[in-house]
């Protein structure tokens, strides 16, 4: 009885630890980003309070196993010069405990399965919804080998580029963006459709959506903040499938900016391509 | 030659050997699982350009084959190791025709190149030849080896397994027959 | 136990040595598969001319590859021992005498379990050697010892696919489960002793194929060998598929081998009911290999073929996301069949340090198999970022649910400790941090089942620590304490508990100290495939680095102490441990013939206490071990 109440005692104690610790993560970085570090996109908000919610329940369990294994570790070990005899206590099944066990993590996860999960997909595919997304900046994303080219259909821009040359991905803030994403080589010189399996992430955006040869895909996304690679390099279009040699060179910056002087560089754009 | 004359195997063993070719056939379903599943997902036109008449005879061949081989294992049961060795020539004579049949085909093949249903074809048929060549080997492995010893009634299964096979992969040919030649 | 009779340490042999002049079978093996090569490389391209090179091309070096691995085959001794008696000849291989007998085709299970092992160790040591060059070149953000990005990425894919295919898979199976299955069951022998002798020497040819598959050209896919790219990629990537093909043969082998041994060779008496932990481990493991490893090899033969013919299955003409099926309906299965038989390990060990009855045997069991049954409905969760809506639901729904018979390890190993009284040594210690790591690994396969969270961290470096934590903190710690355990059993003589402890902590802290900057690194937007990366990432790379050459050091550390002491050990009796199971009723070392006479089983081997009913109905005089 008395190790059940150690046992319980410890639990709550390095649980408590552990909680406090994890709260104090949540609530760090800019916007409370905690785990995910930099969150500056509405998608990314969801999978961050996902995140937050696993891992406030993990801590219990993480607690639990590493407790009773130091605890009977320590408690029953044989100690120095002691001879090892048969434990006294042979008992070979305990019904409460099997079925608190069993019954525990079954519930466990069907809850983890409804929330976060299917609650988080709910909000995902809300917002990737056509009609939640009026107004939406539409982006054509086009993945080659080894090189992200952004056009906007909507502007006539053909490819976004930076005064380097660069390819590069502005955004206006708060306003919904259709990311409709190919991998697709426009200067290949005898077909443009060999090109090989992407994945176009913005870490800070917390989502990605993998980007296969033959397959048109549509991301909703919007971003929530002002920023930019410079503020923040979390901020860039990075690959995330591999690619070939050229994969981790395979990035973007972002900016993300308000809408007028999205217009601005809209305008900026449109006369570089004369 | 009776002193070449096979152990009776004790039948616990052969209980066991059997079990295990029997799991060994199963999982080398999954094979032709796979591949049918890549005929329907991505080859989804319908037959055409394939000689029904080589397909048949390819497939009834390997039937014949497999039929023999039951014949030569239902001889060394019985201890006639003449007969057996005899239907064991059957098989392979049966079976390299088969394969013929099928080269044949593959020769005739009149489906456009990249045509995906062609493509399926070639990899669905060709693996399956690779199946009925190891049958084949091993069948001629097994009527080589009984020209050395003695196959009797209580240990046969060296022609017991290789004719099994040769089952197993006529049945799978009806499978890739259908799966290829008519729907 | 006393042995009556003073036996010499190197007993006569019944069989007459081989005649001098006889080639070591290795390097007849290696001359003609080197023969067979260069014939069939030359035949195949004078039938198929190449455009490209007058001496090889992908074609004929395929060709020659299958040519050179029946030679090697044939060449270790498959030719006297398989290829000569299947035509009728009688069987005149003879297996050179102590530690020859090692290098050279064997049917003793022992023998071949030993091989299995040290060849897996083999290329545990050549990834882990590639795998601290990746480190050293991650240690800065720019490219150092690599020169360009696709020669690491060629390393990152070795790297996983030795380790994946040669060591995870084939260690604690083909090793552990060839040596100790049989003397478990209390049999002598496999039921197919001469498929297994020739299974073991797949396991160079598949390490060696992938090792040297640069030379043939740099292939950048990682262990994955996802399309199109690998398409596109050099000519190296057909000896990735060629290796991968020999390793999985090799395992699929084991599995047909061990399962029906298993099913069909145990001892009287041993009921199912009665079957040790370990070889439910393995039996479950063994019906997994039988189902999925023909998957995986029928999809890399589509892929070879897709190159050499060529086909257009899984290029944009055809569907890409067909190979991503194919490819993990056999690779989430595949990560069970890595640790399944560790966490049988857990609750092989725990009873016999803790003196106490396996907690909960039947929920254990219970555990093991619906881990098994339910592994192959969850494959797609490697795919949330490109599948359709309605598959993210029941593939997350699923994921969810195999995390419960995966607990049922830790409901026996945690009911078994409890009250137990429990010896911590080597063996103890590595499974309680075996069972830790796997902890750290599962929870972080909660974050990766939420489909909103797997979206920001799948293919990031947060993915590369889960599976690092389960599959090193769970197969590999579980191996070592394994090869502590059963060190006794293997040479006779005991480790020196205060090295293996040192060696044990060591590991752990430079493990955890590693790998938990995984996460962070992931969740701070490292995206894996790079050998470069944004300079932000530096200084944890860096870190990281260190702790990977210390876990490396420990990991040479533990192997050479285990080396010492299964040579200048101290001597150790029979059953050191106090063990019940059948291995550890005969002698240790074992004896070359396992059991004299069929031991009966009377009881079950989790059962302790001092009022224990005995395993056997009577002990037979354990007779001298003269097997060297």
């Amino acid at each position: 009885m008395a190790d059940l109440l150690t046992v319980f005692a410890a639990w709550v104690v390095l649980g408590g630890v552990g909680e406090w610790l994890a709260v104090r993560w949540i609530n760090s970085g800019p916007w409370d980003s905690g785990p995910y570090f930099y969150v500056a996109s509405n998608l990314g908000v969801v999978g961050l309070h996902a995140f937050n919610f696993l891992l406030e329940a993990a801590i219990p369990i993480f607690a639990f196993v590493v407790v009773m294994v130091l605890f009977s570790a320590i408690r029953y070990r044989v100690r120095r010069g002691e001879r090892p005899a048969q434990a006294r206590s042979q008992a070979r099944f305990n019904g409460a405990f099997v079925g608190v066990w069993v019954v525990g993590s079954v519930l466990l996860n069907i809850l983890f399965w409804l929330h976060p999960t299917v609650s988080g997909l709910e909000s995902v595919y809300a917002a990737q919804l056509p009609q939640n997304n009026k107004g939406a900046l539409v982006v054509n994303v086009a993945a080659r080998q080894w090189e992200w080219i952004f056009s906007y259909p909507q502007y006539h821009i053909t490819q976004a580029v930076n005064s380097a040359g660069l390819d590069v991905l502005y955004l206006p803030v708060n306003r919904p963006v259709k990311f409709v994403l190919r991998s697709y080589d426009p200067f290949h010189p005898y077909d443009k459709s060999v090109d090989v399996m992407h994945s176009f992430w913005i870490p800070a955006f917390g989502v990605k959506s993998d980007v296969i040869p033959g397959q048109t895909r549509v991301l909703y996304v919007e971003a929530t903040h002002i920023t930019s690679t410079e503020t923040n390099p979390m901020v860039r279009v990075q690959c995330a499938e591999v690619c070939g040699g050229g994969h981790p060179y395979m990035e973007a910056n972002v900016h993300v900016v308000s809408s007028k002087d999205f217009a601005q560089w809209v305008k900026q754009q449109r006369q570089l391509q004369g | 030659m009776a002193s070449n004359a096979l152990a009776p195997v004790p039948e616990g063993t052969l209980r066991a050997h059997r079990a295990a070719f029997g799991l060994f056939l199963a999982s080398q379903v999954v094979v032709f699982v796979v591949l049918a599943s890549v005929r329907f997902l991505i080859a989804q036109e319908s037959v055409a350009g394939v000689n029904q008449l080589l397909g048949i005879v390819a497939v009834a061949l390997a039937l014949v084959a497999a039929y023999a081989g039951i014949r030569a294992r239902a001889a060394a049961a019985r201890d006639l190791p003449l007969d057996c060795d005899r239907r064991l020539g059957t098989a392979l004579v049966a079976g390299a025709l088969a394969m013929a049949a099928m080269f044949a085909q593959w020769i005739v093949l009149g489906v456009a190149p990249g045509s995906h249903y062609g493509e399926v074809f070639y990899a669905m048929s060709g693996t399956w030849l690779v199946y009925l060549l190891i049958g084949l080997f091993l069948v001629l492995a097994a009527r080589s080896r009984g020209r050395r010893v003695v196959y009797t009634a209580a240990n046969h299964w060296d022609v017991e397994a290789p004719t099994l096979f040769l089952s197993w992969t006529a049945l799978i040919g009806v499978v890739v027959y259908i799966l290829l030649y008519l729907i | 136990m006393a042995r009556a009779v003073a036996v010499p340490k190197r007993a006569p042999t019944t069989q007459p040595l081989p005649r001098p002049g006889t080639m070591a079978p290795v390097l007849r093996g290696l001359l003609w598969a080197g023969i067979a090569f260069v014939v069939f490389n030359a035949l195949t391209l004078a039938v198929d001319p190449s455009t490209q090179s007058p001496y090889m091309s992908e074609p004929s070096a395929t060709v020659a590859w299958l040519a050179a691995m029946f030679a090697w085959l044939l060449g270790i001794g498959g030719y006297e021992a398989v290829a000569r008696p299947l035509f009728g000849s009688a069987a005149t291989w003879r297996e050179a005498p102590g530690w020859r007998r090692y290098f050279g085709y064997s049917t003793e299970h022992k023998t071949i379990g030993l091989q299995y092992m040290l060849m897996s160790a083999g290329g545990f040591l050549v990834a882990g050697m590639v795998a601290m060059a990746m480190r050293y070149e991650l240690m800065t953000p720019y490219l150092t010892i690599f020169g360009t990005s696709s020669n690491y990425l060629n390393a990152v894919g070795i790297h996983g696919s030795i380790m994946m295919f040669s060591v995870a898979t084939v260690f604690m199976v083909g090793g552990l489960g060839n040596y100790f299955v049989p003397l478990m069951i209390g049999a002598n022998r496999t039921l197919f002793p001469k498929l297994s002798g020739l299974s073991v020497w797949l396991v160079p040819v598949g390490i060696l194929t992938i090792a040297m598959s640069p030379l043939l050209g740099v292939w950048t896919t990682g262990w994955r060998g996802y399309q199109p790219l690998a398409g596109s990629d050099p000519g190296g990537i057909i000896y990735y598929y060629l290796g991968v093909f020999a390793l999985t043969l090799s395992s699929f082998m084991v599995a047909l081998n061990l399962t029906a041994t298993i099913i069909y060779e145990r001892a009287p008496g041993l009921t199912w009911n009665r079957l040790p932990m370990f070889v439910w481990g393995i039996l479950t493991v063994s019906l997994l290999n039988i189902i999925w490893l023909p998957e995986i090899q029928i999809t890399f033969l589509l892929n070879l073929f897709e190159r050499l013919v060529p086909f257009n299955f899984f290029n944009a003409y055809g569907s890409p996301a067909m190979y991503m099926d194919l490819f993990w309906l056999f690779g989430h299965p595949e990560v069970y069949i890595v640790v399944v038989p560790a966490l049988a390990i857990w609750n092989e060990i725990l009873p016999v340090m803790g003196k106490k009855s396996l907690f909960a045997r039947p929920v254990a069991v219970l555990g093991l198999v619906f881990v098994m049954l339910l592994s192959g409905l969850v494959w797609a969760h490697h795919m949330f970022t490109n599948v359709r809506y309605t598959e993210q639901l029941p593939f997350s729904f699923f994921t969810e649910m195999i995390s419960i018979p995966t607990g049922f390890a830790y409901l026996a190993a945690l009911g078994t400790i409890w009250r137990s009284h429990l010896r911590i040594t080597t063996p103890t210690l590595l499974v309680l941090m075996s069972m830790f790591n796997f902890l750290i690994g599962g929870l972080t396969g909660l974050f990766l089942a939420d489909v909103p969270v797997n979206l920001q961290i799948h293919n990031t470096f947060f993915v590369v620590g889960h599976f690092h934590y389960t599959i090193i903190g769970g197969m590999v710690f579980s191996s070592f304490a394994a090869l502590f355990y059963w060190l006794p059993k293997f040479s006779g003589r005991m480790f020196s508990e205060l090295w293996g402890k040192v060696g044990a902590i060591w590991i752990f802290v430079a493990f955890n100290a590693t790998f938990m900057n995984f996460f962070v690194l992931g969740l701070r937007g490292m995206n894996r495939w790079v050998g470069v990366y944004p300079a932000y990432l530096a200084n944890e790379n860096l870190i990281t680095s260190i702790a990977a050459f210390v876990l490396g050091a420990g990991f040479l550390f533990n192997a050479a102490h285990l080396a010492w002491a299964w040579y200048r050990g101290r001597k150790a009796g029979e059953n050191p441990w106090g063990a019940h199971t059948l291995e550890w009723q005969t002698a240790s070392p074992a004896p070359a013939t396992n059991f004299a006479e069929p031991p009966l089983v009377a009881a079950g081997f989790y059962t302790y206490g001092d009022d224990a009913p005995d395993v056997l109905w009577s002990r037979p005089a354990v007779q001298p071990s003269t097997f060297d």
